[in-house]
């Protein structure tokens, strides 16, 4: 409401400026005259034009001789009426009854104005009353002024009755049992039926309250004059509360010290169109700036030119390791039970760490306590429930969700013919617990997990899987200080099982599991400073890997040490308000990594190549002994400086640090790529970013503008020789090679929010390089010359766009272009051993052609009647509308000598789907 | 700040920025190709062999052949050994010699353009046995019956890798046999005169003989009790004709070292699809050669010091396939072998082209007959003529 009243204020106000802009001179003889006929003679002498209800001077005449200035004339004139009057730049008169009059000041600035006895003088509103933080709302007590009857000198009178009207500003009916009290004198009364109440005031200022449940409680600052009205309007209680979110999101971008971080709820995404219709939570961060994958069946994602294991996924504070399903064409995370994601692509807060890139902070909806609800879905790939169930009322809640496929429908739909004999299935089940203790604790415990499982050719069954779980306690110290400590445990394994009829039947594991403890503590030391401080530890610990042979194989079964070590770091970090324009956020993190045995660690002899050749020493550690320590410190440095309220310029320095490693040859990240931890011989990877970006609001239509550029280096990154085999593999440092990265780029974003046509553009110019040099020819790749990742791709462009018909009807589309990735090509054959071979280029030297695609989609909420049980949401969409076949991989094979080139695309064909939810 | 100087700042920045992007030319394809090399060295007392070509580009489908390379094998001994090309490409050493175990040998070539390539020292890593050869009668995969053949062997090296490479030879049978062949005698374009004599060649019995071109690589590393059992090295369809009467394989088994298994795995993997979704990082196959005084040098293929051993099996096709059944599944490298009866000067076009052979004499042509017209039957010249497929001269092994 104050925000409202705010912004009525300020479209009336805005053509206000002085009131002597109508300079001419004017002459009113009348005797008896009505007011009309006055004002008419008065436009008839000066161009001006008046504005009033008829009601206010029907029946009202003067009689007098008024000569001066229009000002002076009308001063004369209304003297003896309750009226007021403006005169606005564009030679208007603007008549006003009851001198009432907001005002968007802070409260005791009111003065009156010196030139006139009537007309407000308006110190310039608030530029833009949509960018109020809701932090200062919240703080700063909104008061409008509104004063009653007319100032007349020498009136003495010390009590009078002011009445009035209190209405719903929504609906237009009256408000009955509407509460007013002047807090200043202590004394009240209520609204009738009608909405109508009389109460008596001393003049002067008071404060009067007018509350009533549901409704927005309205605090005015009333300067009673003389007796006279004062009608009520207040809104709904819930309206406010959606325009506050909207506007201090929107204003976040601009005002937050974090460069380069990207924030969408995912219910609010729920109209983009996507592949096969499942709503997804990670795909989304594909189409914004900075953010790509190598291709639709790629699981991971590159964040500004990094390798897509330096990313942090975070559910509700517990890591997941691979939050995919179906190799990468489905993110595992349950669109129904995620409220937001938020990523830190540039800037990393000091109180994240352990990867280089990015986070992903995903959050989960909060139980509610109140009522219980939930939303179901319908797809033709999976089918989901949610669930929220209070516990106790008004204290704690349950929610949980759950999503599984039918069938290996996708399969079928794919257009591979090789796919034929394969089956694939996957589901995942979110949970929630939240309990709210006292006045300020709060005890939340959240789950997860993810199954998946495949079989690619008939003889080998992949199945993968993700655990989280997490329980944490959130307190207060005191007014300015708050706390959480979290308990977090998180799994990943995978499981091959190849069960062919030769001798070599097995089923293979892999597992990482880490348990996790952290505390944070944030502290508002002054009004300046927001100090956020803590300390974590994890332990991981890893299976390798086991083998065991299945009946009738020959083979040995294998089991590898596990390998463990300790991931700790201290935080610090104070986001200091300078000065009302720049704020700074600097933060620190020490990191520290421990390989704890029991493990074994080779030595290798200097300057030769890393091989079971030169091996100089091996060394035993016991159980519990540290083999290895790495650690630094991590600066983590933004700031943001307003150029003006709607438009500021931010700059970041951030240094990273990771000790926790995929190894994998592939072109993509896999479901079965494994992790391992830094030790001897595999040095801790490290990053550094700068950037700079501008970040600009434009108001009404809200239209949010960005632009950011970054560079980034990274040493130690790992990668393999060709062909290298990593299952099994103790000594990975003989296979791996170490070097460094390099990436920058811009970004560009233009997103509109509100209105019946909205959505974002978002363009990214990048590049994203790597080099691996060494003295042997061996571990060099491209001549040791720096050569573009598997995800390099220059211009990405997303346009994701919902236009709304109606309440019910709305359509959307998205448009995705992409510089095709880096390959390596053969360019030339040879033949060996009486077959033919291909060449390979150098890698990454060619592109697979250029990636596009276009998806529509038809959204209908069913009807929105109060009393219907639950609401139902349709969702028509068709992927690929173009039916573009976008080449995914390139590969070739030597079958019976001869070479043959082979092209992979994974939707080729457009992909229509129909979805249905229900929330009840 | 108002707009327009929003404008410029986004116009700076954005120059800023693209000035730092480089252009990474590409690199023109080497117009010579790339050498490739092939040179497995065994233990056994021959004429040892090493292969030179050079890469070629896709479009064309015959190698260059690397001629008049001076090509030779030092061992850390003090030996010596000069190759000289036989034939293009192909190089023999001068003198038979057999790797010795323990001496460390080292592959030398100077090509014709002068450069110098040398390869890392190798030497034998374990002895090779071969166990047994077997075939047998089963079904493969795709439900096809047929014959397996299997090869079990061991090796005393701790680790044993091992390369199979297989030579097959099999028996043709003409479907057709007479003893006579007809000669003919133009007298003008369309008159021909015919004459019986008896055939001048062997064309009933034949053989022919393949060498695998698959990469077979086994290993028993993980195994239980180091020993390769049962490897897969060759399926033959029931309907194959090369087993259709009498076959025989070849197997060689060399042992070789780890760093020569890594090299033929992985490119035979590099040169299989894994699946649609996970592709393997290709590149280019570091072998263990390079180019003297080169950095930036690409040679293809590896140089191996092994241990061989060998063995051959023979088997009839009703050894596995006896029933009445089987014979009529049996394969046939002659096709179509129904006779016709060409009249005379179609008879004498075709014997002209060498496309038919005699089968019959009718004495007394039947002008409606459906076979035609003609004196002669006769038959493609694939069903009498065995050399067609292969040779007629039997094999030094063969044994029947």
């Amino acid at each position: 409401m104050k925000k409202l009243l705010s912004l009525l204020v300020y479209i009336f106000f805005l053509q206000v400026l002085e009131a002597q802009t109508v300079t001419e001179m004017v002459h009113v003889t009348s005797k008896e005259q009505s007011l009309f006929d006055i004002f008419e003679s008065i436009e008839s002498q000066v161009e001006v034009s008046f504005f009033y209800a008829d009601s206010w001077i029907e029946g009202v005449t003067v009689t007098g001789d008024f000569k001066g200035t229009l000002y002076n004339v009308l001063s004369g004139i209304l003297e003896d009426t309750p009226l007021n009057f403006f005169i606005t730049q564009d030679r208007r008169v603007i008549l006003t009854k009851n001198n009432l009059i907001y005002s968007s000041l802070p409260e005791g600035f009111f003065s009156k104005p010196k030139d006139s006895i009537q007309v407000l003088a308006l110190e310039q509103p608030r530029a833009d009353p949509f960018f109020y933080d809701s932090q200062k709302i919240e703080d700063t007590r909104f008061v409008n002024t509104v004063r009653i009857g007319k100032e007349v000198l020498g009136r003495t009178k010390q009590s009078y009755t002011v009445s009035g009207i209190a209405i719903n500003q929504d609906s237009g009916n009256p408000l009955q049992d509407l509460s007013i009290l002047v807090e200043d004198l202590g004394i009240g009364t209520s609204t009738d039926e009608n909405g109508y109440y009389e109460i008596n005031l001393p003049q002067g200022e008071h404060t009067v309250k007018s509350s009533l449940l549901g409704m927005q409680t309205l605090v005015q600052k009333v300067i009673v004059y003389s007796g006279g009205e004062l009608n009520l309007s207040l809104s709904e209680n819930y309206q406010q509360l959606g325009e506050v979110l909207l506007n201090s999101g929107a204003n976040a971008n601009v005002e937050d010290a974090t460069a380069g971080s990207e924030k969408y709820n995912v219910e609010e995404n729920k109209n983009i169109p996507l592949v096969l219709g499942e709503r997804d939570v990670l795909k989304i961060a594909a189409t914004l700036p900075g953010i790509s994958t190598v291709g639709e069946s790629a699981s991971g994602y590159n964040v500004r030119g990094s390798r897509s294991d330096q990313n942090l996924f975070l559910l509700d504070g517990g890591v997941i390791y691979n939050p995919s399903h179906f190799f990468g064409i489905f993110s595992a995370l349950n669109p129904f039970t995620t409220e937001s994601v938020e990523i830190f692509k540039g800037h990393m807060p000091a109180r994240f760490g352990g990867r280089l890139a990015s986070v992903f902070d995903i959050e989960s909806k909060k139980p509610t306590t109140t009522d219980f609800n939930g939303e179901a879905s319908i797809g033709p790939v999976t089918s989901g429930l949610m669930l929220q169930i209070p516990v106790v009322k008004e204290k704690s809640g349950i929610m949980v969700g759950g999503r599984a496929t039918y069938s290996d429908y996708i399969l079928r739909a794919l257009d591979e013919e090789s796919l034929d004999n394969s089956s694939a299935s996957f589901y995942d089940i979110s949970l929630k617990y939240d309990h709210k203790l006292g006045r300020y604790g709060r005890f939340k415990a959240s789950a997860y997990t993810s199954q998946d499982r495949f079989s690619i050719n008939s003889d080998s069954v992949y199945a993968y899987q993700n655990i989280m779980a997490n329980v944490s306690y959130a307190f207060r110290l005191s007014e300015k200080s708050r706390g959480e400590a979290l308990l977090s445990h998180s799994r990943y394994n995978f499981e091959i099982d190849y069960d062919s009829q030769n001798q070599n039947a097995f089923a293979q594991d892999y597992a990482i599991a880490e348990s996790a403890l952290r505390f944070d503590m944030i502290s508002k030391s002054s009004e300046r400073h927001n100090l956020r401080y803590g300390l974590n530890t994890k332990l991981y610990s890893i299976n390798p890997g086991s083998l065991d042979p299945l009946s009738k194989s020959n083979l040995q079964p294998i089991t590898l040490d596990n390998k463990k070590g300790f991931e700790s770091a201290i935080y610090f970090s104070d986001e200091f308000e300078i000065n009302e324009k720049l704020l700074v956020e600097a933060g620190l993190r020490l990191s520290m990594f421990n390989l704890v045995g029991p493990a074994t660690q080779r030595i290798y002899e200097e300057g030769l190549p890393k091989s079971d050749e030169t091996v100089s020493d091996v060394i035993e550690y016991e159980s519990g002994e540290f083999a290895q320590t790495y650690g630094g410190p991590e600066f983590r440095i933004s700031s943001r400086y307003l150029l003006s309220r709607t438009f500021s310029v931010k700059a970041s320095y951030n240094n990273t640090l990771q000790y926790i490693h995929t190894l994998s040859n592939n072109t993509a990240a896999s479901p079965i790529d494994i992790y391992t931890l830094s030790d001897r011989n595999i040095e801790p990877q490290r990053s550094q970013q700068v950037s700079l970006g501008f970040y600009k609001n434009f108001d009404a239509p809200l239209l949010e503008l960005s632009l950011e550029g970054y560079y980034k280096t990274s040493t130690n990154l790992i990668d393999f020789k060709t062909g290298a085999s990593l299952f099994f593999n103790e000594y990975i440092e003989s296979e791996a090679l170490q070097g460094n990265g390099r990436s920058y780029g811009v970004e560009f974003l233009i997103r509109k929010e509100a209105g019946d046509f909205n959505g974002y553009l978002s363009y990214t110019f990048s590049r994203s390089l790597q080099q691996f040099d060494s003295p042997f020819g061996e571990n060099r790749i491209n001549e040791g010359e720096y050569f573009p990742t598997n995800y390099d791709k220059p211009h990405d462009i997303s346009l994701i766009t919902n236009y709304r018909l109606t309440k019910r009807f709305s359509f959307s589309g998205n448009i995705v272009y992409q510089t095709g990735r880096p390959v390596t090509f053969p360019i030339g054959k040879y033949i060996y051993n009486n077959a033919e071979y291909v060449v390979y280029s150098d890698r990454n030297q060619f592109r697979i052609p250029d990636y596009y695609r276009l998806d529509l989609g038809v959204n209908i909420e069913g009807n929105h009647k109060k009393n219907k049980l639950g609401h139902s949401f349709i969702n028509i969409s068709v992927y690929n509308v173009l039916g573009r076949n976008n080449p995914y991989a390139v590969y070739f094979v030597t079958d019976a000598g001869e070479v043959k080139a082979y092209q992979s695309s994974i939707f080729s064909v457009p992909v229509p789907t129909i979805t249905y939810n229900f929330k009840f | 700040m108002r707009l327009k100087n929003l404008k410029y700042l986004l116009c700076a920045f954005v120059l800023f920025i693209l000035g730092c992007i480089e252009e990474i030319p590409l690199e023109a394809d080497t117009s010579q190709g790339i050498l490739v090399v092939e040179a497995l060295i065994s233990n056994k007392l021959i004429r040892q062999k090493v292969k030179l070509t050079r890469s070629f580009t896709l479009e064309q489908s015959i190698p260059e052949f690397e001629e008049n390379a001076n090509v030779k094998v030092v061992g850390d001994d003090g030996s010596s050994f000069i190759f000289s090309e036989v034939s293009e490409g192909n190089y023999l050493s001068n003198s038979p010699f057999a790797a010795q175990p323990g001496v460390k040998y080292m592959l030398d070539i100077t090509t014709q353009d002068g450069q110098n390539y040398r390869s890392e020292e190798e030497q034998i890593i374990g002895t090779s046995e071969i166990d047994n050869v077997d075939a047998k009668r089963t079904q493969n995969r795709d439900g096809e019956t047929g014959v397996l053949i299997t090869v079990d062997g061991q090796s005393s090296a701790e680790n044993g890798f091992y390369l199979y490479q297989y030579t097959e030879t099999y028996k043709i049978i003409s479907p057709n046999q007479v003893n006579e062949d007809l000669t003919y005698t133009k007298i003008d374009n369309s008159t021909y005169v015919f004459e019986l004599v008896p055939k001048q060649k062997e064309e009933k019995i034949c053989y022919n003989t393949n060498i695998g071109n698959s990469i077979l690589v086994a290993s028993t590393e993980g195994l239980q009790d180091k020993r390769v059992r049962d490897f897969e090295l060759r399926f033959l369809s029931q309907g194959n004709p090369n087993i259709a009467h009498r076959y025989s394989i070849n197997v060689s088994q060399y042992v070789v070292s780890n760093a020569t298994f890594q090299f033929y795995s992985t490119l035979k993997e590099l040169s299989q699809s894994s699946n649609v979704f996970v592709q393997n990082q290709p590149g280019f196959l570091e072998g263990n050669l390079y180019k003297v005084g080169n950095r930036d040098n690409k040679v293809i293929g590896f140089f191996s010091v092994v241990s061989l051993a060998e063995k051959r099996i023979f088997f009839d096709y009703e050894d596995f396939f006896p029933s009445e059944e089987d014979e009529k599944i049996k394969g046939s490298f002659a096709g179509n072998c129904d006779p016709t009866r060409p009249l005379s000067d179609e008879l004498g076009r075709l014997l002209e082209r060498g496309s038919v052979k005699f089968l019959e004499d009718m004495i007394i042509p039947e002008p409606d007959h459906p076979e035609g017209g003609g004196v002669y039957r006769v038959v493609p010249t694939r069903c009498m003529d065995c050399t067609v497929h292969g040779t007629n001269i039997k094999p030094d092994f063969w044994i029947e």
